[in-house]
C-alpha cells in the first residue's frame, strides 16, 4: 500500500475570483496522508490563496474541498472541525505579542479544545523541546529573534495536534542565518510522518524533503512532479523558465 | 479515487449552522432589538409631547418671530416681523462668518506657534509651550467668559471710545471702522482686479518656466507680483470705486448705519475660537514637522538652503500630509464650538434657537439646528477629504 | 634636526581648555537666545513683551485683586449646596480616587526627582504661607505684606487641607504601587484595573447615599450637587459608561469583510439606472459580513460627531424624561446620559483607529487556531487595539472633563456654572477676573495631571509588549 492510497485532502476543480480577477482556475489535486507537498511558483500565481482556501481563511467559489472526509462548505461545524485538524504557520509569524510564548501555545488548547491548563502546559513544553527552545517559555515574542518566533509559531500550530500542517512561505521573512533552524524543524516534522503542504522558495529544502512538487503559475497547476523529475527534467516550458530564474543566482 | 461522503451526522440541520445564515440571523436580531427600542422611545416621547400640548410641526417657520437680531452682514438683518425661517438664515450667516474667519485665523496662529515651538530660541519655545498648555487645558467656555467679561467689557463705553487710526473706535460695544460702500464702478474694479491677478499669475509662471528652461534671469516674481497688484491699485486710483462711510459717535454710542460695526460679541467668539483651536493646531503642526525625518533637514542644509526655504519647500509639504486628518478634526471642532457664541450673546444658530425655544416648541427647532450643524460638518469633512486625497504621496 | 612641526603651537592637547564662551551658562545663552542677530532681536522683544505682561499681572494680582471672593465661597465652589456636615464622605471619595491614582502611577509610571521636589515644595508653600502671614498681619494696605496676610494666607490655609490630602494619598498610593510592582507586576496591574472599575460606583454611592436622614449614608439629592463635585461626578460616570459603549460601536463598525470590490465606472455611468444598481450592490457587498449592524453604528457615530455637545444637552434635557416616560428624572442624570451617548461616538472612532492599526495577521492566526470570533476579539484584537489607542483615549477623557463645563447651558451648576452664580451676587460683582483665574487653575491642574499621566503611559508601554511580525 503506497502513500497515495489514502488521500487526506481532495481538491476538485476549485475556482476563486477577486472581483474580476480569476485567482484560482480549476485547481485539482490530492494529498495523501503523510505526504509532504511543496508548492512553488512565481509571486501572484495563487499559491498562498490556494492553501488559505483549505482552512477557510479564503472562501473558494466553485469546486470541492474535502479534508479527512469532511466537505468544506459554509457549515460552521464543518469549518470548525476542519480547522481543528489543520495547523497553519504564516510568513509573518503572527504570534500574539501581548502573551508569553507559553501562553501563545496554550491559548487554543485551553479555550478551543477545553483542555485543563496543566495538560496544555505539559504538551506546550514538549513541543518547545521539539522545536529546541524550551528556555524561552516565559519570554514575550518581542524578545525573541525571528527564527525563534517562527519556531514558536510552529509549536503553537502543533499544540492542536493537527493531522495536516500548512506552511505559507515560513522562511521568507527571516534573516538568512535563521532560515536553517526553521528548516531543520520542518525536516524533522516531515520525517515524523506529518502531512505537510509547504509554499516556499527554498529549493534545497524541497529537493531533500518533498515527496512531490506542485508548480503553480497564474492560478493553475502547471506541473506536478517528483523533486528529482522537477529539478532535473521539468516537463513544461514555464517550469523551465521559473527554475532558470530561481537557480541562476 | 474513493468517493468520500460527508461525515457530519445531521445534514438536515446544516442550514442552521451555515455561516451566512448565522450572520443574517444575528443582524436581524440586533435590528429587531434596535427598532423595538427606538419605537418604544419614540412612542413615549410623542405621547409625552402630546400630553404637554407641545406641537411638533414646522409650520411656525413662516410666522413672524417676535424678536430681532442686530448682528449680521447688513444692519438689522432680522426684524420682529420677519419670519422664523429668516431668523434661521440670519443666524446661519452669522455662524458662517465666525467659523470662516475663525478657521483662517486659527490656522495662521497655529502654524506660527507650532513653528515657534521648534525654534532654537529658548524664549520663543517656552512662550509657545506656555500658550499651548494653558489654552489646551482650560475649557473653551471659560476662556470665552474670561475674554468677554475681563477684556472686552472693560473697554471704555461707546460714548468715549479708544480712538484708533481710521478713524476707528474701540469700545465695549465693539469696533467701529470706516466702511467701504460699493458704487456702480465697483463691479468694474473687481473685474479688472481679478483679470490683473490672473494675468499676473500666468505671467509669473511663464517667466519662471522660461528661467528654468533657459537659465536667463527673468525677474519672474517681481514682474508677476507687480502686475498682480498693480492693475488693481491702478484701477482703484483711476476709478475710485468705493466711497468711504465713516463711523460716527452719537449720544448713546455708535450711530447706526454709519461705518462698519463689529460687535464685541463677534470679536469675543472669534477670538475665543482662534485662541483655543490655535493651541491644538499648533501641536498638530509641531508633530507634523517633527514627523519629517531629520535626514531631510540635513540633506537640505548641506545644499545650502536657508531655514525658511527648508520649511517652505521641503518640510512643510511633507508635514502637510500627516497633518491633514487631525487638522480636519480641529476644523470640525471649531465649527461645532461656534455654538458657544450663545454664551457671549452672539446671534449664531444655537443662540437664536434658544431664543426661539421660549415661544416655539423645542423639538422642530432642535431638528433644524442639528440638521444645520450636521450639514456643516459633512461639507467641511468632504472638502478636507478631497484635500487629503490630493496630498497623499504616490506609491507604487 | 627639526622634524615636521607639531600641528599646533603652544600647549600640548591635554592642557588646552575649552574657550569660556563654549562653556556653561554663557554657552547656553548663546545657543538658545542669541544665536543669530535675528534671534537676539527676537529675544529682546519677547523679554520686553513677556516682562510687561508679567509685571501687569503681578501688579493687578497684588494691588487690585480681591481674592476673598474665592475664600468666602470656597465651599460652594467645591461642592455646591451639598450639606456641609456630610463633607467627610466627599473627602473619603477624593482620598479613594487619589489613592488609586497613586497606585496606578506606582505600577505604570515613574516618579522623577523633579516632580517629587515640585510636590514637596508645593505642600510646603501651602503650609508655611499661612504661618508666615501671622507675622505680616499688620502690614499697610496695598503692599506685598498685606497681600500675603490678607489675601493669600486665608486662601492657602483653606487649600492646605485638600492639598495635603491629595498629595498625601497620591504619594502613599505611589508607594503601595511600587511595592506591589516588585511582587507581581501583571497581577498588580489587573487588580488595580478592577479596583478602578469598582471605585467609581463606590464613590457614586458614597456621594449620593441611600438611606434616610438618620441612617448611615443619608441620601443627598443630585440637585444639591454642585461645583467641582458635580464636575467630577459627571466626568467620571460618563467616562466609565461611554467606554464599553464606544468599544461595542467600534466593533460593530469594524465588522466588515476584508476584500474591497472596486467599482469600475464606464463613461457617463450615471445615466444608466442599471449602473446605479450595480454601484449600489458593490457598496452593499463592501459593507462586509454584517452590513446592517455596520450601518447602524455608522449612523449613530456620524450623527453624534456632527452636532455640537450643547445641542445634545439641550435636546436630552427635554427628550430623556419624555422618552423614558418618567418626568422625575433629575437633571444631573439627564446630563450624564447625554454626555455618555455623545462621547461614546468619539471613543468608538478612537478604538476603531486602534483596531485598524493592528496587523491583519493577528486575526488570521486566531482564526487558524480555531478560536471563535468572540474569543479572538476578546483575547487577541481588543487588548492590542486598546493598548495602541491609550494616548488618544486619555486625550478624549481630558476633553470630556472640560466638556462638563457646558452643562451650564441646561442650568446645572458645576464649577463654571456655579462661579457665574457666585459672581451674580451683589457683593462680588466685578470680581470675575479673580474667580475665573482660580477656576482656570483648577481645570489646568487636573487636565495637565491627566495628560502627564498619559505621556508616562505612552513611554512606558507596559514593558514587555513590543510590536512584532
Amino acid at each position: 500500500m503506497t502513500k497515495r492510497d489514502n488521500p487526506i485532502i481532495i481538491v476538485r476543480d476549485v475556482h476563486k475570483w477577486y472581483g474580476d480577477f480569476h485567482a484560482l482556475r480549476g485547481i485539482s489535486m490530492e494529498v495523501s496522508q503523510g505526504e509532504v507537498v511543496v508548492i512553488c511558483g512565481p509571486s501572484g500565481s495563487g499559491k498562498s490563496t490556494f492553501i488559505r482556501t483549505i482552512n477557510r481563511l479564503e472562501e473558494h467559489e466553485r469546486g470541492d474541498i474535502i479534508v479527512d472526509g469532511i466537505r468544506l462548505t459554509n457549515d460552521v461545524r464543518n469549518i470548525a472541525a476542519i480547522r481543528s485538524e489543520i495547523g497553519m504557520v504564516f510568513q509573518q509569524f503572527n504570534l500574539f505579542p501581548h502573551l508569553t510564548v507559553l501562553q501563545n501555545i496554550t491559548l487554543a488548547p485551553i479555550w478551543v479544545r477545553k483542555r485543563p491548563r496543566r495538560e496544555a502546559e505539559k504538551i506546550a513544553f514538549e513541543l518547545l523541546e521539539r522545536v529546541k527552545i524550551p528556555e524561552q517559555a516565559h519570554k514575550y515574542p518581542g524578545q525573541l529573534s525571528g527564527g525563534q518566533q517562527q519556531r514558536v509559531a510552529i509549536a503553537r500550530a502543533l499544540a492542536m495536534q493537527p493531522k495536516i500542517m500548512l506552511f505559507d512561505e515560513p522562511t521568507s521573512a527571516l534573516d538568512p542565518e535563521m532560515i536553517k533552524e526553521v528548516l531543520d524543524v520542518m525536516r524533522e516534522l516531515a520525517r515524523s510522518g506529518l502531512t505537510m503542504l509547504v509554499v516556499t522558495h527554498e529549493m534545497g529544502f524541497a529537493r531533500e524533503v518533498a515527496d512531490r512538487i506542485v508548480f503553480f503559475d497564474r492560478g493553475e497547476i502547471v506541473e506536478e512532479n517528483t523533486p528529482d523529475g522537477f529539478f532535473h527534467a521539468p516537463k513544461t516550458d514555464r517550469a523551465k523558465q521559473f527554475l532558470a530564474n530561481i537557480l541562476s543566482h | 479515487m474513493a468517493d468520500l461522503t460527508q461525515r457530519s451526522p445531521l445534514p438536515r440541520l446544516a442550514f442552521l449552522r451555515d455561516v451566512r445564515f448565522l450572520r443574517a440571523a444575528v443582524q436581524l436580531i440586533v435590528l429587531a432589538v434596535v427598532i423595538g427600542l427606538a419605537l418604544w422611545l419614540i412612542n413615549n416621547t410623542s405621547e409625552g409631547l402630546a400630553r404637554a400640548r407641545i406641537p411638533t410641526d414646522f409650520s411656525f417657520l413662516t410666522q413672524p418671530s417676535g424678536f430681532q437680531i442686530d448682528e449680521g452682514l447688513v444692519d438689522q438683518p432680522h426684524k420682529r416681523t420677519d419670519s422664523y425661517a429668516n431668523a434661521f438664515a440670519v443666524a446661519l450667516v452669522n455662524t458662517l462668518r465666525a467659523v470662516i474667519l475663525g478657521l483662517i485665523l486659527s490656522t495662521l496662529l497655529g502654524l506660527f506657534v507650532g513653528i515657534a515651538r521648534l525654534s532654537t530660541n529658548f524664549l520663543a519655545r517656552t512662550l509657545a509651550l506656555a500658550y499651548i498648555e494653558i489654552f489646551q487645558n482650560t475649557p473653551l467656555l471659560l476662556q470665552l467668559f474670561f475674554i468677554f467679561t475681563s477684556v472686552l467689557l472693560t473697554l471704555p463705553r461707546a460714548t468715549e471710545p479708544i480712538i484708533l487710526p481710521g478713524p476707528s473706535y474701540l469700545s465695549s460695544s465693539g469696533l467701529a471702522t470706516p466702511n467701504l460702500i460699493a458704487t456702480e464702478r465697483s463691479g468694474l474694479w473687481l473685474l479688472l482686479t481679478v483679470i490683473g491677478i490672473g494675468s499676473g499669475i500666468a505671467l509669473w509662471r511663464r517667466l519662471r518656466a522660461i528661467r528654468l528652461e533657459t537659465g536667463r534671469t527673468t525677474y519672474a516674481a517681481e514682474i508677476g507680483l507687480s502686475v498682480m497688484f498693480g492693475v488693481g491699485i491702478l484701477a482703484w486710483l483711476i476709478l475710485q470705486p468705493f466711497t468711504v462711510d465713516f463711523p460716527e459717535l452719537g449720544r448713546f454710542g455708535y450711530v447706526r448705519n454709519k461705518g462698519a460695526i463689529i460687535s464685541a460679541n463677534f470679536v469675543a467668539i472669534v477670538l475665543g475660537l482662534v485662541l483655543y483651536t490655535g493651541a491644538f493646531i499648533a501641536e498638530i503642526v509641531r508633530s507634523g514637522i517633527q514627523s519629517v525625518p531629520t535626514g531631510q533637514w540635513e540633506a537640505a542644509r548641506s545644499q545650502g538652503f536657508t531655514y525658511g526655504q527648508i520649511l517652505r519647500l521641503i518640510v512643510l509639504p511633507q508635514a502637510l500630509r500627516v497633518m491633514i486628518p487631525p487638522l480636519t478634526n480641529q476644523y470640525l471642532n471649531l465649527a461645532k464650538n461656534s455654538s458657544l457664541g450663545a454664551a457671549v450673546g452672539f446671534a449664531e444658530v444655537f443662540g437664536v434657537a434658544r431664543t426661539m425655544a421660549q415661544s416655539v416648541s423645542v423639538v422642530p427647532i432642535m431638528v433644524i439646528v442639528m440638521g444645520i450643524y450636521l450639514a456643516l460638518s459633512l461639507i467641511t469633512a468632504a472638502v478636507m477629504n478631497v484635500l487629503n486625497a490630493r496630498f497623499q504621496i504616490k506609491t507604487r | 634636526m627639526t622634524t615636521a612641526t607639531a600641528p599646533t603651537e603652544g600647549a600640548p592637547a591635554s592642557q588646552v581648555t575649552r574657550p569660556v564662551i563654549e562653556r556653561g551658562m554663557l554657552a547656553w545663552l548663546r545657543q538658545n537666545l542669541f544665536r543669530t542677530p535675528f534671534d537676539a532681536a527676537l529675544t529682546i522683544i519677547l523679554v520686553v513683551i513677556g516682562g510687561s505682561l508679567l509685571t501687569q499681572f503681578l501688579e493687578w494680582s497684588i494691588a487690585q485683586a480681591d481674592w476673598t471672593v474665592i475664600t468666602t465661597n470656597f465651599r460652594i465652589l467645591m461642592q455646591g449646596t451639598y450639606p456641609a456636615e456630610q463633607g467627610n464622605r466627599l473627602g473619603l471619595s477624593v482620598a479613594l480616587i487619589t489613592l488609586l491614582a497613586g497606585v496606578s502611577w506606582g505600577i505604570w509610571g515613574r516618579l522623577f526627582r523633579a516632580t517629587a521636589f515640585a510636590f514637596v515644595g508645593g505642600v510646603l508653600i501651602f503650609v508655611f504661607v499661612p504661618l508666615a502671614a501671622e507675622s505680616l498681619a499688620d502690614s499697610p494696605r496695598g503692599t506685598f505684606g498685606a497681600y500675603v496676610s490678607g489675601q493669600l494666607a486665608p486662601l492657602f490655609s483653606l487649600l492646605r487641607d485638600p492639598v495635603l490630602l491629595l498629595v498625601g494619598c497620591l504619594l502613599i498610593g505611589y508607594g503601595i504601587g511600587c511595592f506591589a510592582k516588585q511582587i507581581n507586576r501583571k497581577r498588580a496591574g489587573c487588580y488595580t484595573l478592577i479596583a478602578w472599575f469598582i471605585a467609581i460606583p463606590i464613590c457614586f454611592i458614597l456621594v449620593r447615599g441611600f438611606s434616610d436622614a438618620d441612617g448611615v449614608l443619608p441620601f443627598v439629592q443630585t440637585n444639591r450637587w454642585g461645583g467641582l463635585l458635580l464636575t467630577f461626578m459627571l466626568a467620571f460616570v460618563a467616562i466609565v459608561a461611554c467606554f464599553p459603549l464606544g468599544i461595542l460601536l467600534a466593533l460593530g463598525r469594524m465588522s466588515g469583510g476584508t476584500h474591497k470590490l472596486a467599482f469600475k465606472a464606464p463613461p457617463r455611468w450615471w445615466l444608466n439606472p442599471l449602473q446605479w444598481l450595480h454601484a449600489l450592490s458593490i457598496w452593499w457587498r463592501n459593507l462586509g459580513n454584517y452590513p446592517i449592524i455596520k450601518l447602524l453604528c455608522i449612523i449613530y457615530i456620524e450623527f453624534l460627531r456632527g452636532v455640537p455637545l450643547v445641542t445634545v444637552f439641550f435636546t436630552a434635557n427635554l427628550i430623556v424624561p419624555l422618552a423614558l416616560g418618567d418626568n422625575s428624572i433629575d437633571a444631573v442624570l439627564r446630563a450624564m446620559v447625554a454626555l455618555t451617548l455623545f462621547e461614546a461616538a468619539y471613543i468608538a472612532e478612537i478604538v476603531r483607529g486602534g483596531l485598524q492599526a493592528l496587523p491583519p495577521g493577528q486575526l488570521e492566526a486566531a482564526k487558524a487556531l480555531g478560536l471563535s470570533p468572540m474569543q479572538a476579539t476578546l483575547f487577541i484584537t481588543l487588548p492590542q487595539a486598546l493598548r495602541i489607542a491609550i494616548p488618544p483615549l486619555v486625550g478624549q477623557f481630558i476633553t470630556m472633563f472640560k466638556d462638563t463645563s457646558l452643562v451650564a447651558i441646561i442650568g446645572l451648576t458645576e464649577l463654571l456654572g456655579i462661579s457665574r452664580a457666585v459672581l451674580a451676587q451683589s457683593e462680588f460683582i466685578g470680581r470675575h477676573r479673580e474667580l475665573y483665574v482660580f477656576v482656570a487653575i483648577v481645570y489646568f491642574v487636573f487636565s495637565y495631571g491627566m495628560s502627564y499621566a498619559a505621556r508616562q503611559l505612552e513611554s512606558s508601554g507596559s514593558g514587555a509588549f513590543r510590536k512584532i511580525g
